[in-house]
């Protein structure tokens, strides 16, 4: 078990209704306390004065996809070890290796099971950092 | 502990409230999402209007992938899949389309009208699942074992079936009775039917007791194949059988090799190389959309924007298909197809041509002229990988057809001397050392005579099977005359393919065989050789037969090395 808990989200996705359904399950159903971006440059932006505790990240977004936010997060000192995930509606095995490779923790597969998407991350973190 | 964030947070309000509160907010914005859907949709189209005769084309342009691109995302997650495909389909060709809205514009425009059509029919049958059931996507395909249902009252046959089934590492279930069909059925899940034709009820009983079972199995959405057997060869009984949706048929006696490598075939969904396809188009908008449609149907696939890189690529990557535009510059898809068809090694690949010529002549021609079909554009996104794929598969087994042995299933004696031919040239380039085997079985005449030729089949598909599963994928192993196979061992020195062999001999001699009168073992005898001895395929050839020979001569069930030709 890890000393801290999982308690505090930054979010990134462009497409708005998917936007709301997973902030809706998180908030409703987790409990997290969340930062919704609608891409990676707002993300990154907004990411050192909220220090999340997770970062969950669209792959495809304009001005920023996710990737490239990750990568920019990863030379910020702050937030070098905040676990990442990404979500993606293309779901290749070998695409999963190559985003776990620039250091994500998993991948989400989209469209995601609304009801069932907290208790995933939840899993996904305590697996990253226990 | 993990799944309960109560524990971890605190002020959680009831786990049961906030459900029912989050499905109640879910379902509305479902509803919202139905309700503005054909909103969305005409905006979607007057937009593509604007692109077509506004000013801004370009601008409209990015507008309009921008609305697809949401609508993909939105659909999917509301439970509208086929709708979230399709649209990510379009949203791909768009996204091909901007900034190069010169060359094929006209083109690719009639395919974008055609899919925003398509999109508006999807979107009128409504959503397949509603949110909180939702079919999730799975990241992982769990290999599982392929479950076979046996449906045959003989006995005998079914037991057989079950048997060697089992023995290639089916999962199998086997029932005697037609009322035993559909419970089993429910509680096994079965990936494939194997079933006779013929019940006590009636001439016809088994493929009518499938066919009602296949009916009420509309709500499934992956289909299950079915395999028939029959002791009726008539065109009636086979008729019946194509009519009940039966994907293959195999008349009693049963080829058990036969049948193993058809339902090898239809269960490979996953664990069989995937259909390699070569794209060749120079609209890299439609050859993007092309790929993600036989991509996203599990197929691989290469493209060519340039066809004076075609050969290129067909030669690297031999592909099942190639699917070839009509009009390219440079030269035609016509033109391209008979320099193709001057390869012999590529003369088996289908050529299918895309065209949105409507010209009977130039479709003729087409196919006059080494093509093999002609697909009109725009192109069906939710067809095309159905059609492809049946054409990919039926020359693969035509293909399969010519190369391999009937009896073993291993590559036949042309093939693997070929083999042998090709990995030559494949060490000549790369500098590695690769080995051949030539083994015969001992005393082989001997196990005919006195258990009968039924026996020494099976012993030769045993040591096939065999050498199969003990060597690598990459190895290639051929039937190579009656009693005698040849093994081509790539980047292996003459040293490691003998003590593979050895250890293979080692085994297969523990291997008991059975036959009515007794059990009983067999051994082999073989002769190794490698690229380092001699780079003359016929020297090769010659001496490893001469290096089996010796092993025969010193005793049989033994390995010998040729470490210089004599």
């Amino acid at each position: 078990m890890s000393a801290s808990s999982l308690t505090k989200i930054l979010y990134a996705e462009d497409e708005p209704d998917i936007q709301s359904i997973a902030q809706m399950a998180l908030e409703m159903m987790g409990g997290y306390t969340l930062k919704v971006c609608n891409n990676g440059q707002e993300a990154l932006e907004a990411a050192e004065a909220f220090a999340p505790d997770l970062i969950l990240l669209d792959v495809m977004m304009p001005s920023m996809d996710g990737p490239t936010a990750l990568q920019e997060m990863r030379a910020i000192p702050a937030l070098a070890n905040v676990p990442v995930i990404f979500m993606t509606a293309k779901v290749q095995n070998q695409e999963v290796e190559g985003y776990k490779a620039m250091g994500a923790i998993d991948v989400i597969a989209k469209p995601f099971d609304p009801m069932t998407l907290s208790e995933t991350i939840q899993t996904l973190w305590e697996r990253a950092v226990g | 502990m993990p799944n309960d964030p109560s524990n971890t947070v605190p002020n959680m309000p009831d786990k049961n409230d906030a459900k029912a509160l989050f499905q109640a907010k879910l379902n509305a914005m479902q509803e919202t999402f139905k309700v503005g859907l054909p909103a969305r949709l005409i905006e979607i189209q007057q937009i593509w209007d604007d692109v077509q005769t506004g000013a801004d084309a370009s601008e409209s342009l990015v507008i309009l992938h921008r609305l697809v691109h949401t609508l993909t995302g939105s659909a999917g997650t509301f439970g509208y899949q086929q709708l979230s495909h399709d649209s990510r389909a379009l949203e791909i060709l768009l996204k091909g389309l901007i900034g190069h809205e010169g060359a094929n514009f006209d083109e690719s425009s009639r395919q974008i009208q055609e899919m925003i059509y398509s999109l508006v029919e999807v979107a009128r049958s409504g959503a397949e699942s509603a949110l909180s059931q939702q079919l999730v996507s799975k990241l992982d395909i769990t290999e599982s074992k392929n479950h076979i249902l046996i449906l045959e009252d003989d006995k005998e046959l079914n037991q057989l079936l079950t048997l060697q089934l089992h023995h290639f590492g089916y999962e199998v279930a086997s029932v005697e009775t037609l009322e035993d069909l559909t419970t089993s059925i429910e509680s096994f899940h079965p990936d494939l039917i194997l079933a006779d034709i013929t019940f006590p009820e009636g001439d016809f009983a088994g493929i009518q007791a499938v066919k009602s079972v296949l009916e009420k199995r509309t709500n499934v959405s992956d289909d299950l194949p079915v395999v028939f057997i029959s002791a009726r060869q008539d065109i009636e009984a086979r008729l019946q059988a194509v009519r009940a949706k039966g994907q293959a048929y195999f008349p009693k006696p049963i080829n058990i090799s036969a049948l193993l490598n058809q339902i090898r075939e239809m269960t490979n969904r996953f664990e069989s190389e995937p259909y390699q396809v070569v794209v060749i188009d120079d609209d890299p908008a439609l050859v993007s959309l092309i790929t993600f449609i036989l991509e996203d149907y599990g197929m691989h696939v290469a493209t060519v924007t340039d066809p004076k890189l075609a050969l290129d690529v067909i030669n690297r990557h031999k592909p099942d298909l190639i699917l070839m535009d009509v009009h390219m510059p440079w030269c035609s898809g016509i033109e391209l197809a008979q320099v193709i068809r001057q390869h012999n090694n590529l003369s088996r690949i289908p050529i299918i041509f895309l065209s949105s010529e409507m010209d009977e002549e130039v479709q003729f021609q087409a196919v006059l002229k080494g093509g093999d079909d002609f697909l009109s554009k725009p192109i069906d996104v939710n067809k095309l990988p159905k059609f492809i794929q049946s054409r990919a598969q039926r020359a693969r087994s035509l293909s399969s057809l010519m190369i391999r042995d009937g009896l073993t299933g291993l590559f036949n004696h042309t093939y693997i001397k070929d083999a042998v031919e090709t990995e030559m040239n494949r060490s000549e380039r790369t500098g590695n050392e690769f080995s051949v085997v030539m083994l015969d079985v001992d005393f082989f005449k001997k196990v005919n005579d006195t258990y009968g030729h039924t026996i020494g089949d099976q012993v030769l598909r045993g040591l096939s099977h065999f050498l199969v599963q003990h060597l690598r994928k990459t190895d290639k192993v051929g039937r190579y005359g009656g009693e005698e196979f040849m093994v081509v061992l790539p980047d292996t020195s003459l040293e490691d393919a003998v003590s593979v062999i050895r250890a293979i001999l080692e085994n297969f001699g523990e291997v008991v065989h059975h036959a009515a009168e007794k059990d009983f073992h067999v051994t082999f005898s073989a002769g190794v050789i490698s690229s380092r001895v001699t780079q003359e395929v016929a020297m090769m050839l010659e001496s490893v037969d001469k290096g089996l020979y010796k092993a025969k001569h010193n005793g049989r069930n033994q390995v010998t090395a040729i470490e210089h030709v004599l």
